[in-house]
């Protein structure tokens, strides 16, 4: 107890040197500890929320971006799904069928265009308020109300994609009717709205007001668009509603049966995927871990090299301690309290390094897992 | 607590400073002074007596206790528990407070016997060499004067049957001087200890018991035997 007083008196009154050592100690630490945890934690995150995305259905291209935008609503710029495959996959009954459109951000949260059955698909809850039930109603997630500070009966105006473009689309202001409650994924960060009303984000369906003439008017130039219920009966889609764009369907086939039925169906389209997610999380994760073998190489690398460090400082330091070692000789203090004295001195330095280490990887993965959930952009 | 040297030879190295002491006595309880010019062994010879060094040849009896004879975990044992060393560059340790540093002992000998509150002893003691209001201070803060005055604290606290100092006054000025000696005697009368001081200064040697000159022991050369 007693060296270990002492040995702390000596590492106070050399704070600076003594917190250099404790910081490279804790670097060391920390690099790999962060490393594994946040790989375990991204591995465990999304393959939670991969188990239970049985199939997803989108343009072809990438299939890690397809899966990230299925389970994390990441923006996807290649290509869309017609509504009409959704329909089709629909009728065809091979079970729960949802559309997806995410290509919209609301005060920076992505906006989710779904279907009602998504909220049951994903067991969401309704915190406060109700759901959406009108063109223009949103439903928040738990951090999104939070970020946004935003309550049942609020306004939220959609983001424009390019400022600069005065003849693109409008934002939308919807009506926030209801609060998701928290479920520690990625639908605590979304803006829920019907699909068509996401399509109206995007220009493909409008409404007319009753004041629109020719006549400019600083009164009829817009700044942004909104769904009342005088003008809600006005918005509609030109066109084929079969062509509209999805940007993803999440498939749960009742069985194995229709799971391989969807799989071939896509097998051989030239324009659309169908993917496993836990498949291709399964991939990526294989990629991320060999990534994390290499890192731990280098890894150990540096640990030798900050024990040899170590090791030279001790043996340096032992040199400049010589004449107050002595004195603790002279003192009757023996050899083995002498090495028990720079024992507890490691000690307590690698006991702070260890706990800064925990804390910095604790607080790294707690920021992995938020920043997982918020991969879209 | 006696001392009895006997054909005592010592040397830190072929060809250089060696110390001869034929025979050598000195009572329990009495005050003495080791004189001489520097380099005559003065010092040596408090360390040879603490068992910090072992001579060559000859014994060097501490009590009833031979310590040359003494296995090093013997000497350190016995110096932890009989002897008290002010040293002359009075060994602090400078990371320190001077609470700790009096304490220092105790801190790195858990068997030294503790008399009282050791607190309390400290305080006691830190009051009567006017150190009271320094006992959180750091030593590298403290003047020369003060930082002896700590040594001489750390060394009475575990009430030495011995007290071995090494010019303890050097430091000091006439006032500060006059009134450490009186604290050692003091101290060194109250625990019925031997108490050995090196000095320069002539003019306290008259209150010594019995001064020791080293001019007699020393051998400069060892072609001189």
């Amino acid at each position: 107890m007693n060296s270990l007083w002492l040995a702390w008196l000596y590492l106070r009154r050399r704070r600076v040197a003594a917190s250099v050592m404790v910081a490279g100690v804790a670097l060391a630490l920390y690099l790999p500890l962060a490393t594994h945890w946040a790989a375990d934690a991204f591995d465990e995150a999304l393959g939670a929320r991969a188990a239970t995305t049985p199939m997803i259905v989108g343009a072809r291209g990438s299939r890690f971006d397809l899966v990230l935008h299925g389970l994390y609503f990441r923006a996807r710029s290649e290509g869309t799904v017609a509504h009409g495959e959704f329909t089709a996959l629909r009728d065809a009954g091979h079970g729960r069928v949802i559309p997806l459109h995410a290509q919209f951000t609301a005060g920076g949260q992505p906006v989710v265009g779904t279907s009602l059955d998504y909220f049951e698909f994903r067991k969401l809850q309704l915190a406060r308020g109700a759901s959406m039930a009108l063109l223009g109603d949103c439903v928040l997630g738990a951090n999104a109300a939070q970020k946004l500070t935003l309550s049942p009966g609020d306004k939220l105006k959609t983001d424009r994609k390019n400022l600069f473009d005065l003849a693109g689309d409008y934002p939308l202001q919807l009506n926030v009717t209801g609060v998701l409650a928290a479920t520690g994924t990625a639908d605590d960060e979304g803006v829920f709205v019907d699909v068509k009303t996401a399509w109206i984000i995007a220009g493909l369906g409008h409404g007319h007001d009753e004041a629109e003439s020719n006549a400019t008017s600083a009164k009829l130039v817009k700044t942004h668009l909104e769904i009342t219920p005088e003008n809600m009966g006005t918005f509609h889609f030109h066109g084929d509603t079969t062509a509209l764009p999805l940007t993803a369907i999440l498939v749960e086939p009742v069985d194995a049966k229709e799971t391989a039925m969807v799989m071939d169906r896509f097998q051989n389209s030239g324009q659309l995927q169908a993917l496993k997610p836990p498949v291709v999380v399964d991939e990526m994760m294989g990629m991320v871990m060999r990534v994390r073998q290499f890192l731990d190489a280098n890894y150990a690398l540096v640990a030798g090299a900050m024990g040899l460090l170590l090791a030279l400082i001790v043996t340096l330091s032992r040199r400049l301690r010589a004449r107050e070692m002595e004195t603790l000789f002279l003192l009757g203090c023996s050899r083995r309290t002498q090495f028990t004295l720079q024992a507890a001195e490691l000690l307590i330095i690698f006991a702070a390094a260890i706990v800064l280490a925990l804390a910095a990887a604790w607080a790294t993965v707690g920021w992995a897992r938020d920043y997982l959930n918020t991969l879209a952009g | 607590m006696q001392i009895a040297i006997d054909h005592l030879e010592f040397e830190y190295g072929p060809g250089r400073f060696r110390l001869c002491i034929p025979d050598l006595q000195i009572e329990g309880g009495a005050r003495v002074a080791f004189v001489g010019p520097s380099g005559s062994g003065k010092t040596t010879l408090l360390r040879l007596l603490a068992g910090i060094v072992t001579p060559q040849t000859g014994t060097v009896t501490v009590g009833e206790v031979p310590v040359n004879e003494l296995t090093d975990t013997g000497r350190r044992a016995f110096r932890i528990r009989h002897i008290g060393f002010v040293f002359q560059d009075f060994r602090l340790v400078d990371h320190l407070d001077v609470r700790e540093n009096i304490l220092l002992p105790y801190r790195l000998n858990e068997a030294l016997p503790v008399y009282d509150s050791i607190e309390s002893q400290v305080k006691q003691q830190a009051e009567r060499l006017d150190l009271a209001d320094k006992l959180d201070s750091p030593v590298d803060e403290l003047s020369q004067g003060e930082q002896q005055r700590v040594a001489i604290c750390r060394a009475l606290l575990p009430r030495p049957e011995l007290l071995l100092a090494d010019e303890p006054t050097g430091n000091l000025d006439p006032k500060n001087k006059d009134r450490i000696l009186d604290q050692l005697f003091q101290q060194a009368e109250s625990a019925e200890a031997t108490l050995v001081m090196v000095t320069h200064d002539h003019a306290l040697l008259d209150r010594f018991d019995r001064v020791i000159d080293f001019t007699k022991f020393h051998k400069p050369e060892a072609a001189d035997e």
